[in-house]
């Protein structure tokens, strides 16, 4: 039986920066198993955005968690790039969310005001504002401004970085520091063992592992079944739009639009409770292709090019959930959406904590069984 | 690259205004065929790779003919000549919108 | 309320026109709609509107999309060309793009004859202007009655590359190099094959033919050939090609490449149709039963695209599938369709007997290992063969991931150039048949459609799917 010291179960995103993690802060011989099934897809649908900007209104832990995160973006994203020579396209352009109406600007400041309150609580700032039409108008002077749109949120502290090639940046990384990343490869069980190590059993064989970490997305259910647990997520889809490229007019990104620094236009908002299916649906792409024309008018002669649908790890607060198996505590698992956002903190925080160098308070509030009471 | 195989047949000519430039084409084909015809080789410089790209496969499948066609990037090979059509190639780097 | 059909045809080639005309003159409503702007499919391009010269040149292979046009205007199918279909769903919803404007439309049942396309073979040089497929010049001899002129080499392999050989010569034109990747002698695996199609001598007669013509203008024929390179800065100038062991370098304006035909799978790949391997020919096409109905009750595949067995063929599969669909709307009964069925089964059959002998003789001998490493794979966005394996190397086992890392199937053709070679590399490198490094997953649109197009659809929004953009963010 082949034996690891860390096995880590999903090859996504947070799996693979977790494992990354893992490897820099000295945890031994660590394996990754990645289905690359083309389904789910969530690190390979995402919008690609690298934000904290109106995340956790009712969660001031979570606001400052998100916050955390991208502050260490740029210099993550930095070092990545050295490490790899990958370009994974970030830029720290900042962000915003536009308003067509009155009501909806009202909204946004409604939205500043609660996370002002929360942030406060936890003695953190909150930069985001309103900002006019015309202010909007003149940051982004290369394209019009539709006339519908009021005004927007915005903060100059976040980015936007192309997901896919973080993906396989964070992949290579770790396989550069002597972790093995194994694509097509799938568990079938998780069998803990008396002396609290883990068996894996896979389609290549089975595993022996002192420390592992379920990151297999809507997939970690079926492994974690078996040993009575069930995390509380549910499958919420996204629907995303590409068109072909044009020349680049748009550098921030707004939150249903923005411009890739290859010039395609990714669109898209929706936020369905589809259970797991991913197709995409004429409906969404009609109603997103309105509202990215109504921001836009210049996107209305650019070609839609492309479509996917990818289905986001949604938990009944948004906030992610990290949390050791209260009855197997050599067992993690991570579920979670905004995975590009959250990226750096499963190298500077996650891993330290599974290795028990970090028992910072925070992570804490992100246990499955929060929602258990 | 290409002749018209009977030189003696007469064909309907139409003006359309090819990157700029009033000239007549071809009717009665598509409009990748038509510049073809009159010797126009080249469809459009590749986004990617900055390259000139000729037609592939003149049946919608390569998009290698794809171009500004009344101001929507089209397969010219699905577009059939018509008077008055605006055409745009971008061949040149400086005036490349869409690269 | 959308407009509604009892059938919708999409193609109006061979396969597309007779199922048509045989729905239509059973008095059941059919639309065919046709990315083309005339009918008869590639193979019967403008056939219409031929000049006797092309159609004497052309010969009766391509006269007979005259009767089969006749036959279809006079049907009383509904058709709409210049149509660019976009969507196809299970449940028979279908999205298209006409003069401007997006719509979607319904029917019973939708018959996809969408065709063959030539196998995109990636070679180094095969992006330079000047290099296309051997199908383009013909089309463009069909509807622009052209012809390539100056150093004109052709390259691959096939049957269908020695008869666009034979129609150039018949043309006058001088053919610079003829350059065949199949090994000189039948493998006995077409040898086997050989004794049905003796059945059919007029057809292996044709073939005989066609090699005279090409010996007869003294055009200089190599097989075996292999390393076939187009070089040239700017425009393709010469190919070089390794000819028994000794590379030789040909001047060349057009290099014409032909490495045999492929159903054209992405229509039934966005439909979501249950798709099948073919490992002689290496290529996917869709499962379907002896009506041609793909694993959807009301989605038919007809024609080459269910897998590529010719013109003739495609007619008569066309018209057996307009007959079950004319049963299930219960126009005639299960006997009728029988004995309607009987004679096209008898003519298919008849058709299908050299098919096995061709099939194997120039079954495509791909090894993604020869591909070299300079070799742009992806014409769309610029990926090269090295960078596959790379990505191969860093665990990339399948042909999605595979895109999402390298962007490679990621451009405006959406793979159709690129994804089944990707396939072929990625399998060499993991020892592995290429039907297991998966397929390509198509979302809408199946072409380019205007943002404007889709955002003035009259489509109904419902409150799920309505945008709400602070939905995540309450929390």
């Amino acid at each position: 039986m082949a034996s690891a010291d860390v096995i880590i179960i999903g090859g996504g995103i947070s799996g693979a920066a977790t494992a990354l993690g893992l490897v820099e802060a000295g945890a031994g011989k660590v394996l990754v198993f990645d289905e690359q099934l083309p389904s789910q897809r969530l690190s390979r649908g995402n919008f690609g955005l690298t934000w904290f900007m109106c995340k956790g209104a009712n969660n001031p832990v979570y606001a400052s968690w998100c916050r955390m995160a991208t502050r260490q973006w740029p210099e993550f994203a930095a070092r990545l790039e050295e490490e790899t020579g990958y370009d994974i396209e970030l830029e720290w352009t900042g962000g915003a969310i536009h308003a067509f109406g009155e009501e909806q600007c009202r909204a946004h400041e409604q939205s500043i005001a609660t996370l002002k309150a929360a942030c406060a609580k936890v003695d953190l700032d909150y930069p985001v504002s309103v900002l006019s039409r015309d202010e909007f108008a003149r940051m982004v002077p290369d394209i019009e401004v539709g006339p519908d749109v009021t005004g927007v949120m915005y903060t100059a502290d976040q980015g936007h970085v192309n997901p896919l090639k973080l993906l396989a940046a964070v992949r290579c990384a770790f396989q550069q520091k002597g972790g093995k990343y194994s694509g097509g490869h799938s568990v079938s069980a998780v069998v803990p063992e008396n002396d609290g190590s883990i068996t894996v059993k896979t389609s290549k064989g089975t595993y022996h592992c002192a420390k592992l970490i379920i990151a297999a997305g809507h997939g970690s259910q079926r492994l974690l079944k078996p040993l009575g647990y069930t995390l509380n997520i549910y499958p919420q889809r996204g629907q995303l739009m590409v068109t072909e490229r044009y020349k680049r007019v748009l550098k921030i990104p707004v939150l249903c639009t923005r411009q890739t620094p290859d010039g395609t236009f990714i669109i898209g908002l929706s936020t369905e409770d589809t259970a797991l299916d991913s197709g995409v649906t004429l409906p969404a792409m009609k109603n997103q292709a309105d509202n990215a024309v109504r921001l836009f008018p210049l996107l209305r002669k650019l070609n839609w090019v492309r479509s996917w649908g990818a289905i986001r790890v949604m938990t009944p607060d948004g906030a992610p959930i990290y949390s050791r198996l209260p009855e197997h505590q050599n067992i993690t698992v991570l579920a979670l959406h905004s995975a590009v956002s959250l990226a750096p903190l499963k190298i500077s925080r996650i891993a330290p904590w599974i290795l028990g160098k970090d028992e910072a308070s925070q992570i804490s509030h992100f246990s499955n069984e929060r929602f258990n009471v | 690259m290409f002749k018209q195989q009977n030189e003696q047949e007469q064909r309907e000519m139409v003006s359309v205004t090819l990157d700029g430039q009033t000239l007549k084409i071809p009717a009665g084909m598509s409009v990748t065929a038509a510049l073809l015809a009159i010797g126009k080789t080249v469809s459009r410089i590749s986004p990617s790779s900055h390259k000139p790209c000729s037609p592939h496969c003149l049946m919608g499948v390569c998009f290698e003919c794809l171009m500004e066609i009344d101001g929507i990037q089209r397969q010219g090979c699905l577009v059939e000549v018509q008077e008055g059509l605006i055409i745009n190639r971008r061949l040149n780097a400086d005036e490349g919108e869409r690269s | 309320m959308s407009r509604c059909y009892d059938v919708i045809v999409v193609g109006a080639g061979p396969a597309g026109l007779s199922a048509a005309s045989c729905l239509g003159e059973m008095g059941i409503t059919t639309l065919v709609l046709d990315e083309q702007h005339r009918v008869g499919g590639q193979i019967y391009r403008r056939v219409e509107k031929s000049s006797p010269a092309t159609r004497k040149i052309m010969g009766e292979e391509y006269t007979r999309g005259l009767d089969l046009a006749d036959r279809f205007h006079k049907s009383g199918a509904e058709y709409e060309g210049g149509a660019t279909v976009w969507n196809v769903t299970p449940d028979g919803r279908l999205a298209y793009s006409r003069a401007g404007k997006s719509q979607e439309i319904h029917a019973g049942y939708i018959i996809i004859a969408t065709g063959a396309m030539e196998r995109p073979h990636p070679l180094p040089g095969w992006n330079l202007p000047g290099v296309m497929g051997a199908g383009a010049a013909n089309n463009l001899a069909k509807e622009a009655g052209l012809v390539p002129d100056g150093q004109v080499v052709l390259a691959g392999s096939g049957p269908l590359l020695l008869l666009e050989a034979s129609l150039l010569i018949s043309k006058g034109v001088k053919i610079a190099a003829l350059l065949e990747t199949t090994t000189k002698l039948p493998s006995p695996q077409a040898l086997k094959h050989m004794p049905a199609a003796l059945k059919r001598t007029d057809f292996l007669l044709k073939g005989l033919g066609m090699l005279r013509e090409i010996k007869k203008a003294g055009t200089p024929y190599h097989k075996g050939v292999s390393e076939i390179k187009a070089l040239g800065n700017g425009k393709v100038t010469s190919v070089e090609a390794n000819i028994g062991g000794k590379v030789e370098v040909f001047p060349a304006d057009l290099l014409l490449l032909h490495f045999g035909v492929i159903p054209n799978t992405h229509i039934f790949r966005l439909a979501g149709c249950a798709m099948k391997w073919n490992s002689l020919q290496r290529y996917w096409y869709p499962q379907t039963d002896t009506w041609g109905r793909t694993n959807f009750e009301k989605i038919f595949a007809a024609g080459d695209g269910a897998g590529v067995s010719g013109a003739l063929a495609a007619e008569y599969k066309g018209e057996i599938s307009a007959l079950e669909i004319a049963r299930c709307l219960g126009i005639i009964p299960d006997y009728e369709r029988d004995s309607l069925a009987a004679p096209l089964r008898a003519n298919l059959m008849r058709d299908h007997w050299p098919r096995p002998f061709i099939d194997a003789l120039y079954a495509p001998h791909i090894n993604g290992s020869h591909f070299a490493d300079e070799t742009v794979l992806c014409r769309c966005e610029n990926i090269k063969v090295a960078d596959i394996r790379q990505a191969v190397k860093e665990g990339v086992r399948e042909v999605n991931e595979m895109k999402i890392v390298t962007r490679c199937g990621m451009g405006p053709c959406q793979g159709r150039m690129c994804g089944p070679a990707v396939a072929e590399v990625i399998a060499a490198e993991l020892h592995i048949s290429p039907e297991k490094t998966g397929l390509l997953t198509i979302r809408p649109p199946l072409k380019p459609v205007p943002l404007a197009e889709i955002a003035e659809m009259e489509i109904e929004v419902s409150a799920q799917t309505q945008a709400d953009l602070f939905k995540n963010m309450k929390k």
